[in-house]
């Protein structure tokens, strides 16, 4: 294990593992990376896009997005589930990631990011993936289903939870990595969450079928709260502490 | 015994480039005429520290700055005919900027080199940003040019830069002289000796961010390519992990050998380019000029002027994309043909520069005319990536032992 000394005038030497030096890198690379030309580079019509206050809400498939602001979303992500402490950073270091995998999305997943618009940085990300696009007929009760990731996570079967068997697929979400960046003016703090959720909500009724439930792994006192706070109902899966479904 | 079938499908079309890199010459071309053509007599009248940045954005936007990269690293994965391609079309406008983009991939090169995935996505993923990026590539010193670029000469290199180990760390110190890019690189590859150790032995590269403790001492004031900057950085005890060593310690000699080999045919591109540009304004004028009751081409003595830049120009050509195929098809990449094509543009781009201002006659002379600019430009290439010297030396050692093109000391590559 290579390990490095860093002064600190205060609290002394702080020694880094060789994984948390590379975390530390990830994090430092993401936090150059700008994306203000992201809107005008998708392919297609975004799904939901404005602009106000000084930054702007957009949201799009991961398919419609050229690759290079894929990486720089999906490494968004991993930088700050780094900082977080959500993300490990050996795991992180053995694997040389720099990003999410990014070819391990869907086409159909979402992306809602909030960007500055002086500076081009995101400042704010709400993901939405799907285990079917909304033109699926299967049902939840299909066996051998695609399964969302929480639901490994979790080792759960959100089929038994969900009220109806008619479910198709594509009725649910999970929502994913609702976190902020670190570049976020003052200003636009309290915001900027906000209008993701209101570009969640957007795109889960402009589709040719509204998408009724939605489930995540949510912080109980960060992410829960702020969907609290606009008044979507919610409810803690039992046998979870963060599971999380909603409607 | 006879002659077996052919049997082979390969074949070498030297008219055609495939439909990728026709479609990418043509938007280079385009951004050159439109965007950068504009702004070429400013850029060329500015004083020798000014960089245009909105220019740089620009060429950023089109992907020049990630022509090289991998695409596992938001670059466009091409290779370096395709560099090659670009750096004529910009080279026929403007050298400057042509090497603005090209010293950023020279600067790359040692990155693409190492193999070494977590330094390329710390280093190469940023050029995935929207805002612009630069790199540069710094060898050269006061005392230590061209011995740095010939390998048996190495042992005799005065270098200054040294790199001194403090724990898991290096601690880099010492000036570099005529740095493209240097005054505005986000990073350099940086070519230190280790303090100690003979030139020979301790030469290494290293991955070094241009942030604290590197600073900018002067931008030459060039003849030519005025749209770049040719930089005096100091470092300053500046300190890279060892993670940023680019292969090993004592490597540099071969890593600068394969960069350069990899760098000339742009380089012999980018002279080309030049070449072409000065052509252009020729024909221009000598179908637009009459005298003696007919146009000036319609004389012999031009005619044949015209007639040998357009050889020139060609072979020229046909050199660089040999020398760029044999780069991105062959591990390590040959001196021979690299260094060929170098020194044969070089050449013709300044006899192809003279020859127009002849041709154009008192307007080849004035800089209204933009002949005699492109005269300053074709002297520059013949001493950056090796001088005429340098690259005979190696195109002559390849032709006596042709085995030996890389010297191989038995260690792993």
């Amino acid at each position: 294990m290579v390990t490095t000394q860093l002064a600190d005038p205060i609290a002394g030497p702080i020694v880094r593992t060789s994984a948390e030096t590379f975390a530390a890198q990830v994090i430092a690379l993401h936090e150059r990376l700008t994306f203000e030309k992201l809107v005008p580079s998708l392919d297609g019509v975004p799904i939901h896009l404005r602009r106000r206050h000084g930054y702007t809400v957009v949201a799009f498939r991961h398919d419609q997005t050229p690759r290079r602001y894929q990486i720089g979303i999906m490494g968004f992500r991993l930088a700050q589930y780094l900082k977080l402490g959500w993300a490990s950073p050996e795991v992180v270091h053995d694997q040389g990631m720099f990003w999410e995998d990014v070819d391990h999305a869907s086409p159909n997943d979402l992306h809602i990011v909030a960007m500055d618009d002086a500076t081009g940085a995101i400042i704010g990300y709400l993901g939405a993936a799907f285990i079917a696009d909304e033109n699926d007929d299967r049902k939840f009760t299909a066996e051998n289903r695609p399964t969302f990731p929480v639901e490994e996570a979790h080792g759960i079967d959100i089929s038994t939870w969900l009220p109806s068997s008619n479910l198709r697929l594509g009725d649910v979400m999970e929502i994913k990595r609702f976190v902020k960046g670190p570049n976020i003016p003052d200003s636009m703090k309290f915001l900027v969450p906000l209008e993701l959720v209101l570009g969640l909500m957007g795109l889960t009724v402009n589709r040719s079928r509204p998408i009724p439930w939605a489930v995540g792994d949510l912080e109980m006192h960060v992410a829960l709260r702020h969907l609290k706070a606009f008044g979507v109902d919610t409810e803690v899966i039992a046998g979870t502490h963060s599971l999380t479904a909603f409607r | 015994m006879s002659i077996a079938e052919n049997t082979s499908t390969s074949y070498v079309n030297l008219d055609l480039l495939d439909p990728t890199l026709t479609a990418l010459r043509n938007e280079v071309r385009a951004f050159a005429q439109d965007v950068v053509r504009p702004r070429v007599t400013q850029n060329d009248a500015d004083a020798a520290d000014v960089l245009d940045w909105e220019i740089v954005q620009a060429g950023h936007d089109l992907g020049l700055t990630r022509l090289v990269v991998p695409k596992a690293f938001g670059g466009l994965g091409y290779g370096i005919k395709a560099a090659a391609i670009a750096l004529e079309e910009l080279g026929a406008v403007d050298a400057g900027t042509a090497l603005i983009f090209g010293a950023t991939l020279l600067g790359q090169a040692p990155l693409l080199l190492s193999g070494d995935e977590q330094l390329q996505g710390r280093y190469l993923s940023r050029f995935a940003s929207d805002k612009a990026v630069l790199a540069c590539n710094a060898i050269t010193e006061e005392q230590a040019g061209c011995d740095l670029l010939i390998p048996e000469n190495t042992q005799f290199a005065e270098s200054e830069v040294t790199a001194r180990p403090d724990g898991d760390d290096y601690v880099i110190s010492g000036r570099k002289r005529f740095i493209t890019n240097g005054a505005v690189a986000d990073f350099g590859s940086v070519y230190a000796n280790i303090s100690g150790m003979a030139p020979d032995q301790g030469y290494t590269c290293f991955v070094v961010p241009f942030e604290e403790n590197v600073e900018v001492v002067k931008v030459a004031d060039k003849m030519g390519y005025r749209a770049c900057l040719g930089t005096e950085i100091y470092f300053h005890d500046v300190r890279v992990p060892a993670t940023n060593i680019i292969g090993q310690v004592g490597l540099g000699v071969e890593i600068n050998i394969q960069q350069m080999n990899m760098a000339r045919s742009t380089v012999a591109a980018l002279s080309t380019g030049v070449a072409r540009g000065a052509f252009d304004l020729a024909v221009k004028f000598a179908g637009d000029r009459r005298q003696g009751g007919k146009q000036l081409w319609e004389h012999q003595f031009t005619a044949r002027k015209i007639a040998e830049m357009t050889a020139k120009i060609e072979s020229a050509r046909l050199l660089y994309l040999r020398g760029a195929d044999v780069a991105d098809n062959q591990i390590p990449v040959p001196a021979l043909e690299p260094a060929v094509a170098k020194m044969h543009a070089d050449q013709i781009s300044i006899e192809v520069a003279e020859t127009a201002m002849s041709i154009m006659g008192a307007r080849g002379y004035l800089r209204e005319y933009g002949a005699e600019k492109y005269m300053r430009e074709a002297l520059g290439a013949r001493i950056y990536e090796g001088t005429p010297e340098v690259l005979a030396l190696a195109i002559t050692q390849s032709v006596m032992n042709p085995d030996e093109d890389f010297e191989e000391d038995g260690d792993e590559w």
